[in-house]
């Protein structure tokens, strides 16, 4: 079976899909052992990047998550601020257009960090800030997860002194 | 409101045992069992539950390595789901 997260940030970066990886994966990839289902994705929504992630987005067969139709994600959707939830072949993604109390991905790409995935480097938001917007948002599921994200940060900064 | 969640384990699950918050843990899902004091597993844990150890383990590899396991362990996961999907009669 194929490596899901990497095709879709791979397929993502060849397009130069200007994206922010937030959510579970972006905790995973910054060393927080916890599991994850779905790419959580801020876009920026500008005509032309939409575009570019619209054609990731058709290669990757999306279709909007539970819609009995099996509709493929619109142009006009992914301009709107509106949360995005799609099936792809390479598992679920939610496309963002804003997090929290309505950040954006203007707001949000001062705090995070480049990682190398091997070959792509991808924008990932960083920890700390992470940590603010699941507060922030403050869902059971998010304020659970937050005692390992913490603990991760704390391991992560004693690491680099 | 007990404020340590293993504690709080211990009281719900009403376990016949005085634990102490750094010297106990839990043994699966929902059975919290007293740890030996020379248990090196017993210093894994903080506060707030979180294996330590499992954090550590985690940032010694590189985000690639991290993204690979994520990857391999929802696939694995998934694949679970599909083998203990109980299959319809007749099928």
């Amino acid at each position: 079976m194929s490596a899901r997260f990497r095709s879709t940030l791979e397929l993502l970066a060849s397009k130069r899909v200007e994206i922010i990886v937030v959510g579970g994966v972006a905790a995973v990839l910054q060393g927080a052992p916890i599991v994850t289902f779905d790419l959580d994705l801020v876009h920026r929504r500008t005509e032309e990047n939409v575009r570019r992630l619209l054609g990731a987005l058709t290669e990757l067969q999306a279709q909007n998550r539970g819609d009995p139709r099996g509709l493929s994600p619109t142009e006009s959707q992914l301009l709107g601020p509106g949360r995005v939830l799609l099936t792809t072949v390479h598992g679920p993604v939610d496309v963002l257009g804003v997090v929290a109390n309505g950040l954006t991905y203007e707001d949000l790409i001062p705090d995070t960090v480049s990682l190398d995935l091997g070959g792509i480097s991808i924008p990932v938001l960083g920890l700390s800030r992470l940590i603010e917007v699941k507060q922030a948002v403050g869902r059971p599921k998010d304020l659970a997860v937050l005692p390992t994200l913490r603990a991760t940060l704390e391991e992560s900064r004693r690491l680099r002194t | 409101m007990e404020s340590n969640p293993r504690r709080a384990l211990v009281q719900e699950y009403d376990v016949p045992v005085k634990l102490d918050a750094q010297n106990s843990g839990t043994c699966g899902v929902g059975s919290p069992v007293p740890l030996a004091l020379d248990d090196p597993s017993a210093s894994a844990y903080d506060s707030d539950g979180v294996d330590r150890s499992l954090v550590r383990e985690s940032l010694s590899r590189t985000p690639a390595e991290r993204l690979d396991i994520a990857d391999s362990y929802a696939q694995e996961i998934e694949m679970l789901r599909l083998l203990l999907r109980p299959i319809p009669l007749g099928a």
